[in-house]
């Protein structure tokens, strides 16, 4: 069920400079969507959109069926946590967490007594007459998120939270975070430039590059599958080969491509074989080529080998191989990656 | 050698540099002060005896009372208006980009880049011009030259603090209204008041400006002060400044308790 829908988002500053260009994504009920990209993307216009603070030039905004384009933010029942948190410096932790509450004029006991819940379920116990400044970096972030949730907002939005927590607890974090994302059923759009981030935390990932949404996928899918070339190279896709100089040496009929709905073809480094004669094997396609560099990876050995398509990036336990020497690339044929 | 060069010398020779410095800072502000003990009747130095008459005496002189009472008021008004003015405007330059933001941040500071007496002067011909009434012209005057101090310390209070706390408190369902009394304002009381204290200051001690702008019978402190010297010479006024003296340290101490001499920079 689609929950949020972003019909056609059009955004730009000055016509003609486009931020966001005819954008369609949708996120399901319980979903956590990861939007990724680089800084520059639009991904924080994105979530201003989302949020309210920003009103799209075109298109529409829907959330639970009902179109809230013109509908100012704190009318949204949004929830969001912001990248440096903004937790109240004035307000104890109990006061920044029941702050929405406050202002819906719920009593302060019911206020509270939803508030132990939050801090329970966030581990923020003990801490409730602290000030912000007090509290470390993830308990801040904990905090944060409490105050977002009291709301029972229909949507969580999750600003580069990862962004002040030392990168050594991040991973674990974002799997607790995860963990009570998923408890709540709380569709959330998690906003991030780090892979890793959107990798591990999101059950969709879409990367955003220049205003496009260039791929909305699983993690998996996009890691085996992605669409693009900007995804592909994004994702660290060594090898990104135009499809004009492959086409000759591939029977791309076998694999029954329409050439002309794409450009490139990509080619993981680990999907190419090097061997001193031509690999027996139908499921490969042999280039003969010439070492050019070999340099020592952490696990891995990594060649660039010269082939008749261009240098090539192979990635070998086999360390045999010298630069000078004369070689077949053996490239996987289902390993071949179609992008536009 | 230059180790003990490094180490011990400079030690004594900062110490003896700091008491010289202090001394001729605050020698010239505070012995012509002990002359309001003086049982002299005429302004002398070095005082001689030692008496508070001279400080009963002041009660004495109405213009003198009444120059307090006066600029009291005049400050509090003044420095409150400014304060008001002031909090939108630094407000927009927190909140906001827009055009010619740097020029107009600069005009807002403006009338404190321009000498006190010329600013005295050019007001008293403008308000003359514009046939302002006479009994405005030291408030406008004086809130004219109290924004610049106001604006500085909002602004200085309000540029560490995260944008993104508004938008907080909005996300949260406030309005923006209520967002910037519940966030913002809590979190700037304290430059609002340092920036209200200072201002207050600035007034009081205003002497050009209350010069050329005063009109009528009552006469703001300095100015009155100013002309009971025409006329006496005795150590009453001495008496009246180290009153003053006090009044105003204990304000800025006020101030720095408040903001911490950080936020002062």
């Amino acid at each position: 069920m689609k929950y949020l829908v972003l019909d056609n988002v059009t955004f730009h500053y000055q016509k003609g400079e486009y931020v966001l260009k005819n954008l369609n994504l949708s996120v399901d009920k319980g979903e956590i969507l990861a939007l990724l990209g680089e800084s520059g993307s639009g991904k924080t216009t994105l979530l201003k959109i989302i949020a309210g603070f920003l009103k799209p030039k075109e298109g529409r905004v829907v959330i639970d069926g009902k179109d809230v384009t013109n509908l100012p933010p704190n009318k949204r029942n949004i929830g969001i946590v912001f990248q440096n948190y903004a937790l109240f410096p004035h307000m104890s932790v109990l006061d920044n967490i029941i702050y929405g509450l406050k202002v819906r004029r719920t009593p302060r006991e019911e206020a509270i007594r939803r508030a132990k819940e939050l801090i329970d379920l966030l581990n923020l116990s003990g801490l409730e007459n602290k000030r912000p400044s007090q509290l470390s970096g993830g308990q801040q972030q904990r905090v944060a998120i409490a105050r977002a949730l009291i709301i029972e907002p229909k949507i969580l939005l999750m600003d580069e939270p990862m962004s002040n927590i030392d990168p050594k607890l991040r991973s674990k974090l974002r799997a607790e975070i995860k963990k009570i994302l998923k408890k709540l059923n709380i569709t959330t759009v998690y906003v991030t430039h780090d892979q890793e981030d959107a990798f591990e935390i999101g059950d969709r990932i879409a990367i955003l590059h220049k205003g496009v949404i260039e791929n909305a996928d699983t993690p998996q899918n996009i890691l085996r599958n992605p669409k693009t070339v900007y995804v592909a190279s994004f994702i660290g896709y060594e090898n990104i080969i135009p499809i004009t100089r492959i086409r000759e040496l591939l029977d791309l009929d076998v694999i029954n491509i329409n050439e002309r709905e794409y450009t490139d073809v990509g080619i993981r480094a680990t999907s190419i074989k090097l061997s001193g004669e031509p690999l027996d094997n139908i499921d490969y396609v042999a280039l003969k080529g010439r070492i050019e560099l070999v340099s020592y990876k952490k696990d891995i050995i990594s060649y660039q080998v010269h082939t008749p398509i261009g240098t090539l990036e192979v990635h070998s336990y086999d360390g045999s191989f010298r630069e000078g020497e004369s070689v077949y690339a053996n490239i996987y044929k289902k390993g071949l990656v179609f992008l536009k | 050698m230059v180790k003990i060069l490094e180490n011990k010398i400079p030690d004594i020779l900062i110490a003896l540099l700091f008491g010289l410095t202090l001394s001729i800072i605050l020698l010239p502000v505070v012995l012509p002060l002990t002359i309001s003990f003086s049982s002299s009747y005429v302004i002398t130095f070095p005082p001689q005896g030692f008496t508070l008459k001279w400080f009963t005496n002041i009660l004495l002189f109405k213009s003198l009372i009444d120059g307090f009472r006066f600029s009291l008021i005049l400050g509090i008004t003044a420095s409150l208006t400014a304060i008001v003015m002031s909090l939108p405007a630094t407000y927009a330059f927190y909140r906001y980009n827009f055009k010619f933001k740097g020029y107009l941040g600069n005009l807002l500071l403006s009338p404190s880049l321009v000498p006190e007496i010329v600013l005295s002067f050019l007001l008293l011909m403008y308000f003359k011009a514009l046939k302002i009434s006479y009994s405005l012209w030291l408030f406008l005057g004086h809130v004219l030259i109290l924004i610049p101090y106001a604006t500085r310390y909002i602004y200085a209070s309000l540029v560490n603090l995260d944008v993104s706390l508004e938008d907080a408190a909005v996300s949260l369902g406030a309005t923006r209204l209520r967002a910037f009394i519940d966030v913002i304002i809590p979190n700037i009381a304290k430059g609002i008041i340092a920036g209200f204290l200072l201002s207050f200051i600035t007034s009081f001690n205003a002497f050009s400006i209350s010069l050329f702008l005063s009109y009528g019978e009552t006469l703001p402190l300095p100015i009155a002060m100013w002309n009971y010297l025409q006329v006496r010479y005795d150590p009453t006024i001495a008496a009246l400044s180290t009153i003053l003296v006090f009044f105003t340290l204990t304000l800025s101490l006020i101030v720095r308790k408040i903001i911490g001499l950080r936020g002062l920079k």
